[in-house]
């Protein structure tokens, strides 16, 4: 497995929606290949940070 | 009411199918119950996506006024989430349209975010995150609502690939690989944004 098509896999791996082979595969990349462990940490911190700019609460008051 | 709406119990029930079968039957309570357990969901949806508390709002009421109209459509026994959700992303895609336009960029959820920090946190990591937000909304804002709605429904929403594929009316393999897509869009866009060079 390259490193490019780990991080092709990353999105979904994030998301637990991997099959488990494809997973354990992944996850034994990430343990030895730093760049693609930073991509994960990276896209992890973006998710973050998206959902903190797109969540909302608009109070009791309107609900 | 008839008999059927008179025997299922309107507040709080948590029975979302028996609500669903009333309100079909005509029970006006049934519905207002299941636009009450829905609302706050539906809102942070239609938010997620436009991020405007003004067009949240109308979209919100908006899909709860077309899925009474279209309510004896629905199919009792699968999850009514999805198919408010479905409404609600096809009302964005008329405003967008209608605007011809993206919508505005909004430092509202900034200062919300911003009022949501509590005194134990560390003012440094505030400037980060502050920071953080604002580059990734500018991101998000430059996407089209594909990509918009798909990361909103999942990153914000957290629904499951499933829901999401039922939402969005597409295959599971059709979730994946477009999530994929915005997220590496979007993180194209905060490099730019950033002015770091691009990398795949």
């Amino acid at each position: 497995m390259t490193d490019s098509h780990v991080q092709d896999r990353l999105s979904a791996w994030l998301d637990g929606a991997l099959p488990l082979d494809v997973a354990n595969r992944v996850e034994q990349h990430l343990k030895s290949c730093p760049e693609c462990a930073a991509a994960r940490d990276a896209l992890a911190e973006q998710d973050r940070a998206l959902k903190a700019a797109l969540t909302h609460e608009p109070g009791d008051e309107y609900l | 009411l008839n008999e059927s709406a008179r025997r299922i119990p309107c507040e709080g029930s948590g029975d979302e199918d028996a609500l669903v079968r009333s309100a079909q039957a005509g029970d006006p309570r049934a519905f207002a119950e299941l636009v009450r357990l829905h609302r706050r969901s539906v809102y942070r949806i239609c938010y997620g996506i436009t991020r405007r508390h003004e067009d949240a709002d109308d979209l919100a009421q908006e899909t709860f006024l077309r899925a009474h109209r279209a309510f004896s459509r629905f199919r009792a026994g699968e999850p009514l989430m999805p198919w408010l959700a479905r409404i609600a992303i096809n009302q964005a895609y008329s405003l967008f349209r209608h605007r011809k336009r993206r919508p505005e960029t909004s430092l509202e959820p900034l200062v919300e975010a911003g009022e949501q920090w509590g005194v134990d946190d560390d003012p440094a990591d505030h400037a980060v995150s502050a920071e953080s937000r604002r580059l990734v909304a500018a991101a998000f804002d430059r996407l089209g609502l594909e990509h918009r709605a798909v990361l909103a429904l999942r990153v914000e929403h957290e629904m499951s690939y499933e829901d999401i594929a039922r939402t969005l009316n597409v295959p599971i393999g059709t979730v994946m690989s477009r999530l994929a897509r915005a997220r590496a869009e979007l993180k194209k866009h905060l490099q730019s944004l950033r002015g770091e060079p691009e990398t795949s």
